[in-house]
């Protein structure tokens, strides 16, 4: 799992539509939309759009070929999955503002809130093809270090119990 | 070849509901109540042993609004017997890697779960009143099937409790109890 931690004056550099920020007030799900998104600066402006979520329950799709990169602009939350295979490996990793994270679809996987009265996810979201995430993954992560040059760390998810 | 493949989800199981009857009998303390408003799990044992169900290996009042997947390792000798009081939830337990049991929860709801297992509890609409509230056995496993045997038969002695086997509708990586199955 690919992990980059941007500091939270990131987010700055990405103004949220007034229409967006209002889907939080009717949030039972997950909420998309791609409002203002090719009025955003590069890289930001090549995402598939907004995600806002109060929490994600367990989900998957297992025969995706698709893959998803996030990045968290609002957020207060843990991303967990368990790998499939004959022994769960169960890894967390914590998501606040500025969080870079690759969330894949096929495996068992959600987001909790770390307060049940807590923040709600804000962020951007490209969609790639399973193939092509490495790719994907050095242009978006190249861009964004390039933007905030220093003000980042590259971390893993931690082994959860 | 996909390891998920192979399932080693159930195809059927045993649906268990107490009657209203019996379910009115369980008057909710509003301690327990509050504790059904909040996210995080509560216990107490607030007039459980005025109610009129088995105390055999009887534990708690177990309330909360939803729960994120845990697991309970401090538990690891026994096993859960629930009793749903006040529910609109649905009961999720991974039964293997990435594979699901999910159980609609209902008033009169009795189900059986291993703690050492991930599970999770989630409301069926997240802006919805009711909370959870339960009744809760705690059965060390060695001694499961009798003492299981023994509660069943108590709660028998109030009202109607009724047990069938239902097919599961199957989702390739979760299995659900259909909903009407709950129905007492």
């Amino acid at each position: 799992m690919k992990v980059i931690r941007f500091e939270s004056s990131f987010r700055d550099l990405i103004q949220i539509p007034a229409t967006v920020s209002q889907l939080e007030h009717e949030l039972s799900t997950c909420v998309f939309s791609s409002e203002g998104i090719a009025e955003l600066p590069e890289p930001f402006s090549s995402a598939e759009g907004w995600t806002l979520f109060s929490e994600i329950w367990p989900d998957r799709v297992p025969d995706t070929n698709e893959i998803e990169i996030h990045l968290a602009i609002y957020a207060d939350h843990s991303f967990e999955t368990i790998a499939d295979g004959q022994i769960a490996t169960h890894t967390s990793v914590g998501v606040f503002s500025g969080t870079l994270f690759v969330r894949d679809r096929a495996p068992l996987s959600w987001v909790r809130q770390h307060s049940p009265s807590g923040m709600i996810y804000v962020g951007l979201r490209w969609v790639v093809d399973r193939g092509d995430l490495d790719a994907e993954w050095t242009r978006l992560s190249n861009s964004l270090m390039a933007l905030a040059p220093g003000k980042y760390i590259k971390c893993s998810p931690m082994p959860a119990h | 070849m996909k390891c998920y493949d192979h399932t080693p989800l159930p195809r059927r199981l045993r649906a268990i509901t107490l009657s209203p009857a019996v379910v009115h009998l369980m008057h909710i303390p509003a301690d327990v109540d509050e504790m059904s408003k909040i996210s995080d799990i509560d216990v107490c044992r607030t007039g459980l042993e005025q109610l009129p169900i088995p105390l055999v290996n009887l534990s708690d009042w177990i309330a909360c609004f939803q729960a994120a997947p845990h697991r309970d390792p401090d538990w690891k000798d026994c096993v859960f017997v629930t009793m749903a009081i006040s529910a609109e939830h649905t009961f999720e337990t991974m039964v293997a890697p990435g594979k699901v049991v999910a159980l609609p929860i209902v008033p009169g709801t009795l189900f059986v779960f291993d703690p050492l297992l991930l599970h999770w509890l989630k409301p069926k609409n997240p802006d919805q009143e009711t909370g959870f509230a339960a009744i809760q056995w705690s059965v060390n496993r060695s001694e499961f099937t009798g003492h299981y045997r023994s509660i069943r038969k108590g709660l028998s002695a109030l009202g109607n409790v009724h047990s069938r086997l239902v097919d599961l509708k199957d989702e390739g990586w979760r299995v659900s109890f259909p909903t009407e199955a709950l129905k007492p």
